[in-house]
């Protein structure tokens, strides 16, 4: 063991007795102390707070083990001829009463040798001054008489158990006594009745090592053990009382006079410091005593305010209050909370509780901590971001640091519209892609939404599995009707081809259809064949807007079937369409990985920096593009040297400038957006850039497919856009407004998702939705009913639902997102809403010339008999998709004018009418 | 092969392609439901030999996935395996694949407790057993077979851990088998053995079993060595490392110190300044250490106890099969007839009978000092011949000079420039002291350090102590209801005494009233250089003992030993804590 001499550096009184000390005992009048340890016995007198030793009891003895002292007791009486008795109990077994009126060898009284093995602990009676009780290792209690000499141990207590460690009298019941064991146990027993225990109580895992009687409350005891913990008990009913965890095994406990609920205790190991606890309050000592060097075994309370201890460090300390070291002032006061917005805000500080503040010395001169000499490692140095401050409060946004990006309303209740999705995928991934779409535009109340109710039906995805079953059925019957549809769809377009409105909507379509349709489903369902599935995959789409277009129903398909208008074949070679869909589709997963990563650490776990570093990650990929591209490099080469040949073997026109421009789509992408952001900036909302948009994203629809790549990297640069836009206008303080607001609901939200395993979600979803509406977020709430509405019961009234869909409808419809105002029809369950569009869709179109209106299933005016829609470009007569110049009027087939304004970079009409059909352009 | 883990990561040690294993592994994995199991097997059985790790088949073996079965509880798919296996080696044509399994299949008709299957390979081996020239099995060269506990055994307790071991590792192992006498403590070992072997802990699977190596390599204990090197490899250990410790990180290297004094002089670890150990870029953790230390001392108590039980080499594992020559094979002269067994177990017997009034007489000498009792329990001599310690020790020394042959060279590769070995402990040594088990007792301090740092351990470790400690059938050979705690008592603390750990509470007279000085001797032996033990230390105990009870001295002794290294390694790991 390590010895320390160099006196401690706080305590004013203390004694360096040369020798590990095991045990103190005090004499009744408080005037000596009785200290003993493996190579000393010896009284120490205590006067005007100054040890002194006054005898050495060994002096003269030999070496004998008999004297050496595991325990120590001085006897409790005032009594004359008793209280200069003093019992030692010894490691080999020996009990040895002295008697410290006498000098040298005759001080020894007695000598008892009954234990076989170690001897722990020794217990006056308090009443029959003539009794000593003795708990030893070799798994007996004995209660000896003194008075005898040759025959003292007079009852023996054999508990059959394991070793005894601790005994002690009941301070008010003096025939009782307590025992601490090895097995665990204290037990209580009768000195009347030596054959059984009166009460067991398994305290403690392994070892119970210490114990102490309440000395004011009867029948309380606490104790202490291997297991690390203090645990008071009651014995008049067994019950534990309160429980105080330490950090290291506890050897001996008092509690403190005069402080009901104060305890003090110590360690066997490891831990140097003395604690007190008050037992009430059990997770951080109220002070602690730090001036040992070693393991303290004996405490004895001098008043409520001193302490005086001993220790394996061979020092007698009288500890003061005052020098005590009081964790509770030192302890910083950190708060860590968490938001909704996925932010940590922390306050660390360091509040002195004390008013005098001068008083106390620095930190640095204090103990560094509470825990310092615990073997407890340090914590690495927290990185810079989170750099710790005093007394301030520091809130952490895990992506968006400082510059957060504020959207108007309009901007997002538009993303949401074009960019969630309801269906075609697993329940699991629309709440991903949802709560993706929500996070990128900084929406983090309703990403956690989101994240929430994937969450609670994460096992929704089971049923889903059945139900894509009966899909896949369904689809092959599609695949039959699939002919028909085409054909049908075609014949529609020449019918509806005039009129402008008509377009705008069937735009929006296309576009919204790619937005929806997946990829991965798809391509399962595709056959071996390549042709049929490229084909069958343009089919889907062109059914669908047959489906949204058409006042018809499939019945009557067969009567407008017309042999004579099907001239037009699939708009691109099947196999290049083929070919980027796969290769969107590796990106597609690519991203997904990326995704699916992100997705749940909202509530899982804490942003970390390193976290915060993955999603500026997420961040830099979406926002550039660049990285995405990197990692589909391979593939995009592939697809265009395999494009490129396709190009040299093309005949048809059209076919070559869309590959031509689909190859600048992929080399330039990033280039392309950067104008498409240039223009956007111009013009916020105007109807000229919403049709380019379109325009943009027809083309893709048209060549790449389900380009889901490109679509990503859209929403991403309408974001960018709209960050430069509204960098100007950001309005902080309506923000942190609004964000407030949020965090207050969905923390409500938040807090009983952990506690049940069988627990029924709808109630809170029911209310997360309410909250939402409160809010004025109707958009969300529709999605979330299409979502999980097939499959919960979310207990809201019929009409409510309705006045929901019916609101958001007029939203979108006011905002003229047409086709999704009707998609959302068309998959909505409520009757109601899903016959709305079934009504007023007779759509009348008329001659530019003339304007007569031109009736359904006819492309040429009846009057002027010729075709009204004639490219500007090419001059022939446009079917199909038609894009034209709201200033004008002018404008042809889609892939002409694009080449006109994008490729050719023109500004003006190109019928020469001198309209500056693009003004904004640069 | 039965282990289909065991071909597939064998080919990826050596860099062979594993392209048809991994087909074989997918087959076997659908058909084992024990599969999962494979990764921690203990002895995977029959690698043809481990160092260097021979893969033992390339080709596909149309076998293995039915050996795997052969592990399983289902009695019919036994039988299915069974049927196959033979029906398949029956033909004529697959002489080859009997080649390759021979290991196995003699390893099956020996060490199953499963009857269908030893039955059958047994049967099976029968016709061909000349033409093979198949050695005959033996668990242990100091005993019969027959007095070994069957593996078949009634013992509830007994059968079912046996089986448990079998559908675990496809072999009951020596080891196991002769713990089989004491099931209760073989269950407790076994808890304790997984837990610190397998269980997460803070060091890495491979990492423990090369502990293992290097330690049981400090007593040259072969079976052992073997064991954990096939481990090794399982546990997707670097197959270079098994070339010795030049090839180890330096990290591991280090430890090597550590082990050298634990294994040979304790007393001498207090001393050594750990620091360098703790601190620097090859830094151990202290839980590291921690779990270090438990690992050393296991196989330190372990390797004793091969040697002690006179442990065979596991057919297929070992190279060494002429380990026969330091052994005589001959059934028959088991048991040497030991002159004065008789004369001391009779005094024994009173000894134990009377131990009451025994102990009166003692405590009226209780002048008697302690300090010279401690150090003539340490005596190898009675107190009335003083033969020197010497003689022991130079006794010790010529017998491992004797065997230092091809044999023991083989592990010089784990053992390097440490070449410490035994002296008996000074006790009035200044160089060092002498340890007190009042002051660092393994319940109150050693249990929390080890808690501390690995606490699925500890609760398990002191149940070994405490139930190898309390452990008696209440028998004395053929002596029946008769108290055996003084003379276990005796070898517990003569053990500890011999690693120079004193007890307060103990009389260390009885060590010497009640221990004869062959028994001393063999005990000595067995927890100093277990090497030296020969079949005439087993047999002239000086007591007259069942192979049984024998067993639970030597369990006693290594037990005892493995408490008091485990102490010094720990105490010495909180000193430098306290340092600080």
């Amino acid at each position: 063991m390590s010895q320390m001499n160099q006196p401690p550096n706080k305590c004013q009184t203390y004694l360096n007795l040369g020798s590990p000390l095991s045990a103190i005992s005090s004499s009744p009048d408080s005037t000596k102390l009785i200290v003993a340890g493996r190579d000393i016995v010896k009284i120490v007198s205590v006067q005007n707070n100054e040890f002194k030793v006054t005898s050495n009891l060994r002096a003269g003895k030999t070496q004998s083990l008999n004297y050496t002292g595991n325990d120590c007791c001085w006897h409790p009486s005032l009594v004359e001829s008793y209280r200069f008795l003093i019992a030692t109990a010894a490691t080999n077994g020996a009990v040895v009463i002295w008697n410290t009126v006498r000098e040298g060898s005759k001080s020894v009284e007695r000598i008892f040798t009954d234990h076989s093995r170690a001897v722990n602990k020794l217990a006056w009676h308090p009443d029959k001054l003539d009794c000593i009780l003795t708990g030893s290792q070799d798994n007996t209690l004995r209660m000896w008489d003194i008075r005898d000499s040759a025959n003292a141990s007079k009852i023996t207590f054999s508990p059959k158990s394991e070793s005894i460690r601790d005994v002690q009298f009941n301070p008010s019941q003096s025939n009782q006594f307590a025992a601490a064991f090895d097995n665990g146990t204290i037990q209580l027993w009768d000195i009347r009745k030596p054959t059984i225990a009166v009460e067991k109580i398994t305290s403690h895992q392994g070892l119970v090592l210490t114990i102490d009687w309440h000395p004011e409350e009867k029948n309380i005891i606490a104790s202490g053990g291997r297991d690390r913990a203090i645990r008071v008990w009651d014995f008049s009913n067994g019950k534990s009382l309160n429980n105080v965890s330490t950090i290291s095994s506890v050897s001996r406990i008092k509690w403190r006079p005069g402080n009901k609920w104060h305890i003090a205790s110590c360690s066997s190991i490891v831990d140097f410091q003395i604690h007190i606890w008050d037992v009430k309050k059990p997770y951080i000592p109220l002070f602690s005593f730090t001036d040992h060097r070693d393991v303290p075994t004996g405490l004895i309370w001098k008043s409520p305010s001193s302490l005086i201890s001993c220790s394996k460090d061979s020092h007698l300390l009288l500890n003061d209050f005052q020098d005590s070291y009081k964790p509770y002032q030192h302890i910083r006061t950190s708060g860590l909370t968490w938001n909704v917005n996925n932010e940590i805000a922390s306050i660390n500080d360091k509040i002195n509780r004390t008013q005098s503040n001068e008083s106390l010395p620095s930190l640095s001169t204090q103990f560094p901590s509470f825990f310092a000499s615990f073997n407890v490692p340090t914590p690495p140095p927290l990185p810079p971001l989170v750099k710790v401050e005093q007394g301030i409060m520091k809130i952490y946004s895990p992506k968006y640091q400082n510059s957060e990006i504020v959207y108007n309303e309009r901007y997002l209740f538009e993303h949401f519209a074009s960019n969630y999705r309801f269906r075609g995928q697993s329940f699991n991934q629309l709440c991903d892609h949802n709560q993706l779409v929500s996070q990128v535009v900084n929406q983090h109340h309703i990403s956690t939404m989101w994240s929430l109710l994937k969450l609670h039906y994460s096992n929704l995805d089971q049923i889903e599995q059945q139900k894509e079953q009966i899909e896949q059925q369904k689809q092959e019957l599609q695949k039959l009707i699939n002919k028909k549809s085409i054909e049908t769809q075609k014949k529609q377009k020449q019918q509806l081809r005039h009129h402008k409105n008509i377009k705008e909507q069937q735009f929006r379509d296309i576009e919204n259809l790619e937005k929806e349709s997946n990829p991965k489903k798809i391509i399962k369902d595709i056959g071996d064949d390549d042709n049929d599935s490229a084909n069958q995959e343009i089919n889907l789409n062109k059914e669908e807007d047959e489906e949204m277009n058409s006042n018809f129903d499939d019945s009557q398909m067969g009567d407008i079937f017309d042999p004579s208008n099907d001239m037009m074949t699939a708009k691109e070679p099947p196999t290049s369409s083929l070919m980027e869909f796969n290769a969107n589709d590796t990106g597609n997963d690519q991203f997904c990985n990326i995704l699916s990563a992100e997705a749940v650490t909202p509530l899982v776990s804490l942003p970390t920096t390193l976290e915060r570093q993955k999603s500026d990650n997420i961040l830099d990929n979406l926002g550039s593009g660049v990285n995405i591209k990197k990692q589909n490099q391979p593939i995009n080469s592939d697809n265009m040297d395999s494009l490129d040949k396709k190009n040299n073997k093309s005949t048809s026109n059209e076919n070559k400038d869309s590959s031509i421009n689909q190859n600048q789509q992929k080399k330039n992408h990033i280039k392309d957006k950067i104008n498409y952001n240039n223009k956007d900036n111009i013009s916020d909302d105007g109807d000229d850039d919403e049709e380019y948009y379109n325009d943009y994203d027809v083309n893709n629809n048209n060549r790449n497919g389900n380009n889901k790549e490109n679509y990503i990297n859209y929403i991403n640069y309408n974001n960018f856009t709209h960050k430069n836009i509204n960098e100007n206008k950001k309005n902080d303080n309506y923000d942190e407004m609004k964000s407030n607001d949020e965090d207050s609901d969905s923390l409500k939200i938040m807090v009983p998702c952990f506690e049940f395993e069988e627990f029924s979600f709808q109630p809170i979803i029911t209310d997360m939705l309410e909250a939402c509406i409160e809010k004025g977020d109707v958009q969300t709430c529709v999605f979330i009913v299409l979502i999980l509405g097939k499959y919960v019961d979310l207990n809201i009234e019929k009409h409510r639902l309705t006045t929901w869909f019916g609101s958001y409808i007029e939203l979108l419809q006011r905002y003229k997102m047409w086709s999704l105002a009707l998609e959302i029809m068309k998959y909505c369950d409520d009757q109601i809403i899903s016959q709305a569009s079934k009504r007023h869709t007779t759509l009348i179109s008329a001659c530019s010339t003339c304007g007569k209106s031109i009736p359904q299933n006819s492309i040429l005016c009846e009057k002027c008999n010729k075709a009204s829609s004639k490219c500007s470009i090419c001059r022939l007569p446009v079917k199909g998709m038609w894009v034209w110049c709201q200033g004008c009027g002018h404008g042809g087939h889609l892939e002409h004018m694009k080449s006109w304004f994008v490729d050719k970079n023109q500004k003006s009409c190109p019928t020469g009418c001198a309209h500056i059909c693009t003004p904004f352009k640069k | 092969m039965i282990s289909m883990g065991m071909t597939s990561k064998g080919q990826n040690v050596d860099g062979a392609p594993a392209g048809n294993s991994s087909s074989e592994w997918i087959i076997s994995s659908s058909s084992s439901p024990f599969q999962a199991n494979k990764r921690y097997s203990l002895d995977p059985p029959f690698g043809s030999d481990y160092s260097p790790p021979a893969s033992p088949q390339n080709e596909l073996d149309p076998l293995s996935s039915y050996f795997l079965n052969l592990q399983s509880e289902d009695s019919d798919v036994r039988k299915t395996a069974i049927e196959y296996i033979i029906n398949t080696l029956s033909n004529p044509d697959n002489e080859r694949l009997i080649k390759n399994h021979l290991p196995v299949i003699v390893v099956l008709s020996t060490e199953s407790p499963f009857d269908d299957i030893s039955e059958a390979f047994t049967n099976f081996l029968k016709p061909i057993q000349e033409k093979y020239h198949i050695p005959k099995q033996r668990t242990t060269v100091f005993t019969s077979e027959s007095q070994l506990p069957p593996l078949n055994t009634d013992d509830e307790l007994t059968r079912k851990l046996f089986q448990d071991v079998f559908l675990q590792h496809g072999r009951v192992n020596h080891l196991t088998r002769i713990l089989g006498w004491h099931p209760q403590y073989l269950e407790k070992f076994l808890l304790a053995y997984n837990t610190i072997m397998r269980d997460p802990g803070p060091l890495p699977l491979h990492w423990r079993n090369y502990i293992g190596i290097l330690a049981a390599a400090r007593y040259k204990c072969s079976y052992i060595i073997a064991l954990q090197e096939h481990e090794f490899l399982l546990n997707n250990g670097d197959a270079r490392w098994l070339q010795g410790i030049d090839h180890i990180p330096a990290k591991l290297k280090n430890l090597l110190k550590v082990i050298e004094l634990l294994a040979h002089q304790p007393w001498l670890l207090p001393k050594l300044d750990i620091e360098y150990l703790v601190k620097g870029a090859d830094a151990w953790s202290i839980a590291e250490l921690v779990h270090a230390m438990v690992l050393i001392c296991t196989f330190l108590s372990l390797s004793g106890f091969v040697f002690c039980c006179g442990i065979s080499p596991e057919c297929g594992l070992s190279e060494s099969n002429n380990l026969s020559s330091s052994f005589s094979l001959n059934d028959s002269d088991c048991e040497i007839e030991d002159t004065a067994a008789t004369e001391n177990t009779a005094k024994v017997m009173e000894l134990l009978k009377n131990r009451r009034s025994q102990q009166d007489d003692e405590d009226e000498d209780q002048s008697h000092d302690r300090q010279q009792d401690f150090h003539n329990a340490g005596d190898d001599s009675n107190n009335t011949t003083t033969t020197t310690t010497t003689t022991t020790t130079s006794f010790g020394n010529e017998s491992a000079l004797s065997q230092s042959s091809d044999r023991m060279s083989d592990f010089s590769r784990y053992i390097g420039n440490n070449t410490m070995t035994h002296t008996d402990f000074d006790v009035s040594s200044k160089l060092y002291n002498i340890f007190s088990a009042q002051e660092y007792s393994w319940k109150e301090h050693g249990y929390e350090l080890v808690s501390r740092y690995f606490p699925d351990a500890a609760p398990l470790l002191d149940e070994e102590f405490s139930f190898v400690y309390t452990m008696t059938y209440y028998k004395f050979n053929n002596n029946t209801d008769i108290d055996t705690l003084p003379f276990r008592r005796a070898v517990w603390y003569y053990v500890q005494r011999v690693k120079g750990m004193l007890h307060d509470d103990y009389n260390y007279q009885e060590v010497n009233m009640f221990l004869s000085r062959s028994l001393k001797n063999f005990v000595k032996k067995a927890v100093c250089f277990p090497e030296t033990i020969k079949r005439d230390d087993y047999s002239k105990l000086g007591y007259s003992l069942k192979p049984d009870e024998k067993c639970h001295l030597s369990l006693l002794a290594v037990c005892s030993h493995k408490q008091a290294s485990l102490l010094y390694g720990l105490y010495s790991v909180l000193n430098y804590q306290n340092r600080r």
